[in-house]
C-alpha cells in the first residue's frame, strides 16, 4: 500500500490482519512486551520501520505525514499495537505535540516541527508536573518572562518521563503570576540544548530511569516558540485530552499479567487451594469484565461520540485491577516473590517481582485514582 | 420457533416494563407482599400472563411470545426497582425453560399453562444449599408401573404459592423431571419465608406416585434442560440484580446531594465521594458485561452459557449486596427503618443473590471448569 491509501475505506477486519501482519513481519521479536518503557537507542530502529511506512503517525492527517487514521480504525491500530507485545517509542511528539500544534500552532509552527517529529529527529518530553504540582497541576511555579523576542524560563519539572532522550520539551508555564491559577498558564516549546537546562534521571522502585528532573536556569526560548494565545495554556492542555484516554484503562495489561499469574499458579499447584481458586476467580471475573467496560467505551469511540468524565472509572478500574493481579501473583510467587529477575521481555512465571513493582505507578500516573474519584463524583454522579 | 428481537423491539419491550414498575401501586404491593404471607397473587400472576411476560420464551405455538432471553432480561433489569412480588423469572426462564426443553408427555400441555398462567409451577431441583444443577442427586425415581419419587428438596422457590412441582429426580439412566401435584400422594411441604416476603419449601416425596403421564423430561433430556433452564435463570437474575442496584445507586446519591450536616451537603465530603464512586463502578460493570453477554446468549452452545451464566451472576450479586449495604450506611438510621425503600431493595437484593447460585457458588464453577481445562492441557 502506498501513502496515499485512505486506511479508512478499508474493512475493519481487513485493516486489522495488514497490521497485524505488518507488526509480525516487522516488529524485532526480541523486544516484545517490554517490562519496561524503552529508551531511544534501543527502539529507533523500530521508529525508523514505522516512518518509513507512513505510520510513525497514525492519527495525524494526511497533509502533515500521518495515516489520518478515524477513531474506529486508530482503536484498532493500537490495540494490534498492545497485543503483538510492540514497545511505545518516545511518542510524546506524535501524541501530543503533534496534534497540539495542528490544532493551535503557527504554520510556521507546523512546518518547522512536524516533519521531524515524524522523521525521528525530534523526540519530545511533556514538561507539566513540578515538585509541588503534581495531583494540583494548575498551581504549577515554572515562571515565563518576555525579554526582548525570548521568555525566559526559570523553575523545574519533575517526573518527566524519557527527559534523557528527548530534544525538545513543551512546557506548561506560568506567564501571568497575577491571574486566578488556571489563567496564568501557557504553552511554551523549548529545544533541550539550550543553555541553563539541567536533566536529573530519576532512578524508580523497579530499578529502570523511565523519568527525570529537568531544572530550569534563565533559559532563552524564542517568543514564536509560545504555542497559542498567552496565558490560554490551560484549556489547550485540558482540549489535548482526547479519546486516546481510553487506552489507559486497556484491559491488555491485566489480561497479561493474569496469564503470569495462571502459569504460577499451576507451575505451584495453588489451584487445591479453594480460598485460592476464588481470589483466582475473581480476578478473571474483574479482567472480564474490566474488557467489557472497555469495549463499552470502545463502541462510544467508533461510534463519533465524544468520552466523557465517566471514562475515568475505566481508568480506576483498570489499574486497580491490574495492582490487585500483581499483589496476588507476588503471593502466588512465595519464596521466589521478592527474587530479582534479569527478565525485561514477555513476564514468565518466575517475573512475580517485576509484576508487582511494574503495576504500582499505574494507580499514580495520567491521574491517580483518587484524582479520578474525585473527576467522577464531581462530573458523572453530581456530588 | 424463538426469534431475536431487535434493538427497537427490545426498546418496546423494555418501555412497558419501565411503565409497569413506575406505578406507585408497584411499591405499596411490594410492602404489602413482604407483609403479607407470601403466597403470590393470581389475578396479578394472570395479568403478567397477558401481558406476555410469563411466556415470553415459549414458543407462539404453545401460547407463547417466542422471543429469547435478552428480551426478558430487559423486562426484569426494568422491573427490579418495582420489587415486583412475582417471580417473574422463576417462572418465565426457570420452570417454562424446563418444560420447553423437556422430552416428556407432560412437557406440551404444562408449558401451555404455565405461559396462560393458569399454573404456577415450582422447580423442586436442589437438595443444598450450594448445589448447582449436575450436583449429586439423592431423590430417585424409580421406573416401572408403580414407579414413585423418593427424597428430599429444598430452597424450593415460592413453594407456598405453587400449583406444582417440576421434580428432578435421579432414574437409572440419568435425570427425569416429572410434574408432581402439591396435593399428590406422599409430599410433605414445609415453608421458610424470605427477607423479600417470598418463600422457600423443602419438600419431602415418599412413595409419591409418577408416571409417563407425570413425565415432562426422561433422563435423555432431563439434566441438559435443568441445566440450561437455570443458565437462563441464572442471566436474567443477574438483570434483576442490575436494576436493583441502579435504583439503590440513584436513591443513596439523591440522599448524598440533599442531606446536610456539619453545615454542608454530606455528598461534599470525599470519603464517601470515592465510595459513591466505586459503587458506581461496580453498577457500570454490572451493566457492561450483561450488554456483552446477551446479545449472542443464544447463540452459545450449553458450556459456554453456563461460563457466561456464572461470569454475569457473580458480578450482579456482589455488586447488589455491595451497593445494597453501602445505601444502607449512607443513609444512616433512615436507611436502618422499615420505611425506607433501602432495606425492601436491599431485602430483595438478599434474596436474588443467593437465588440461582450465589457470587461464590458461581466463583467455584468457574474457578473449577477452569482448573479441568488447565489440568489438562498439562
Amino acid at each position: 500500500m502506498n501513502a496515499a491509501t485512505d486506511w479508512n475505506e478499508i474493512d475493519d477486519g481487513a485493516f486489522r490482519e495488514i497490521v497485524r501482519a505488518f507488526f509480525a513481519a516487522n516488529y524485532p521479536a526480541e523486544l516484545r512486551y517490554p517490562m519496561r518503557r524503552l529508551h531511544w537507542p534501543e527502539i529507533r530502529d523500530w521508529y525508523a520501520t514505522l516512518s518509513a511506512k507512513g505510520w510513525a503517525a497514525p492519527a495525524w492527517p494526511v497533509r502533515w505525514g500521518g495515516m489520518g487514521l478515524k477513531p474506529d480504525k486508530l482503536l484498532i491500530f493500537m490495540e494490534e499495537q498492545e497485543s503483538f507485545g510492540v514497545a511505545r517509542t518516545p511518542d510524546m511528539g506524535i501524541t501530543l505535540v503533534g496534534p497540539l500544534l495542528i490544532q493551535e500552532g503557527t504554520e510556521a509552527q507546523r512546518a518547522q516541527y512536524l516533519p521531524k517529529i515524524i522523521a525521528g529527529e525530534y523526540l519530545w518530553c511533556q514538561g507539566y508536573s513540578e515538585p509541588n504540582a503534581g495531583s494540583d497541576l494548575a498551581s504549577l511555579r515554572m515562571s515565563a518572562v518576555i525579554d526582548g523576542d525570548a521568555y525566559v524560563v526559570n523553575g523545574q519539572k519533575t517526573w518527566t518521563t524519557l527527559a534523557q532522550d528527548a530534544t525538545h520539551i513543551f512546557l506548561l508555564v506560568r506567564t501571568d503570576q497575577a491571574a486566578p491559577k488556571q489563567e496564568g498558564i501557557s504553552f511554551l516549546l523549548v529545544d533541550m540544548k539550550t543553555p541553563g537546562i539541567t536533566v536529573r534521571p530519576i532512578r524508580d522502585i523497579a530499578g529502570h530511569d523511565e523519568f527525570c528532573e529537568v531544572f530550569f536556569d534563565n533559559v532563552r526560548t524564542p517568543r514564536a516558540n509560545l504555542v497559542g494565545k498567552p496565558n490560554a495554556g490551560w484549556g489547550i492542555a485540558k482540549s489535548l485530552l482526547g479519546f486516546e484516554r481510553i487506552f489507559l484503562g486497556s484491559p491488555k495489561q491485566s489480561q497479561f499479567a493474569l496469564g503470569q499469574l495462571e502459569r504460577l499458579a499451576v507451575a505451584n499447584g495453588l489451584f487445591a487451594d479453594p480460598a485460592f481458586a476464588d481470589r483466582y476467580a475473581r480476578l478473571t471475573l474483574d479482567v472480564e469484565d474490566l474488557s467489557s467496560l472497555y469495549r463499552k467505551f470502545a463502541d462510544d469511540v467508533r461510534a463519533g461520540r465524544k468520552l466523557g468524565p465517566d471514562v475515568s472509572i475505566l481508568k480506576i478500574f483498570a489499574t486497580e485491577t491490574y495492582s490487585r493481579i500483581s499483589g496476588l501473583t507476588l503471593e502466588a510467587a512465595g519464596s521466589a516473590g521478592p527474587v530479582r529477575s534479569t527478565a525485561e521481555f514477555g513476564a514468565g512465571p518466575e517475573d512475580a517481582l517485576n509484576t508487582y513493582l511494574n503495576a504500582r505507578p499505574a494507580t499514580i500516573y495520567g491521574g491517580s485514582s483518587e484524582i479520578q474519584r474525585g473527576i467522577v463524583a464531581k462530573n458523572v454522579l453530581g456530588l | 420457533m424463538s426469534n431475536s428481537a431487535s434493538d427497537e423491539d427490545l426498546g418496546l419491550i423494555r418501555a412497558s416494563a419501565r411503565d409497569f414498575a413506575r406505578d406507585e401501586i408497584a411499591r405499596m404491593r411490594a410492602r404489602a407482599f413482604h407483609d403479607g404471607d407470601g403466597r403470590i397473587d393470581r389475578a396479578q400472576w394472570k395479568l403478567l400472563a397477558e401481558l406476555g411476560w410469563i411466556g415470553l420464551m415459549v414458543p407462539e405455538s404453545r401460547g407463547g411470545a417466542g422471543l429469547e432471553l435478552p428480551a426478558l432480561a430487559a423486562i426484569v433489569e426494568e422491573l427490579g426497582p418495582a420489587v415486583l412480588p412475582e417471580p417473574l423469572v422463576c417462572a418465565a426462564a426457570f420452570a417454562a425453560g424446563i418444560a420447553r426443553r423437556g422430552d416428556g408427555p407432560a412437557a406440551g400441555a404444562l408449558l401451555e399453562s404455565i405461559a396462560a398462567g393458569e399454573v404456577f409451577a415450582a422447580v423442586a431441583w436442589q437438595e443444598g444449599p450450594s448445589d448447582f444443577p449436575g450436583a449429586p442427586m439423592a431423590t430417585r425415581a424409580s421406573s416401572g408401573d408403580a414407579a414413585t419419587i423418593d427424597g428430599r428438596k429444598c430452597f424450593v422457590a415460592h413453594a407456598v404459592s405453587a400449583d406444582g412441582f417440576l421434580t428432578a429426580a435421579r432414574a437409572a439412566e440419568g435425570v427425569e423431571i416429572h410434574w408432581v401435584n402439591r396435593s399428590a400422594k406422599g409430599v410433605d411441604i414445609r415453608i421458610d419465608r424470605t427477607a423479600d416476603g417470598g418463600s422457600v419449601g423443602e419438600l419431602r416425596f415418599s412413595h409419591t406416585p409418577v408416571s409417563g403421564a407425570t413425565r415432562v423430561a426422561s433422563a435423555a433430556t432431563g439434566a441438559a434442560a435443568l441445566a440450561s433452564a437455570f443458565d437462563d435463570a441464572a442471566c436474567a437474575t443477574s438483570a434483576e440484580l442490575l436494576g436493583l442496584t441502579r435504583r439503590m445507586l440513584a436513591t443513596t446519591l439523591d440522599y448524598l446531594r440533599t442531606r446536610r450536616q456539619f453545615g454542608q451537603l454530606i455528598g461534599s465530603f470525599q470519603a464517601l465521594q470515592h465510595r459513591a464512586v466505586d459503587l458506581y463502578v461496580q453498577q457500570e460493570l454490572s451493566a457492561a458485561c450483561l450488554r456483552d453477554v446477551l446479545p449472542g446468549w443464544s447463540a452459545n452452545d450449553p458450556a459456554q452459557r453456563a461460563r457466561q451464566a456464572s461470569r454475569v451472576k457473580a458480578r450482579c450479586s456482589e455488586a447488589a449486596l455491595t451497593v445494597g449495604r453501602e445505601a444502607v450506611q449512607m443513609h444512616g438510621a433512615i436507611g436502618f427503618t422499615h420505611e425506607c425503600d433501602v432495606g425492601l431493595l436491599l431485602k430483595r437484593v438478599v434474596v436474588s443473590s443467593a437465588r440461582h447460585g450465589t457470587a461464590a457458588a458461581h466463583r467455584a464453577r468457574i474457578a473449577a471448569a477452569r482448573i479441568a481445562e488447565t489440568g489438562e492441557r498439562r
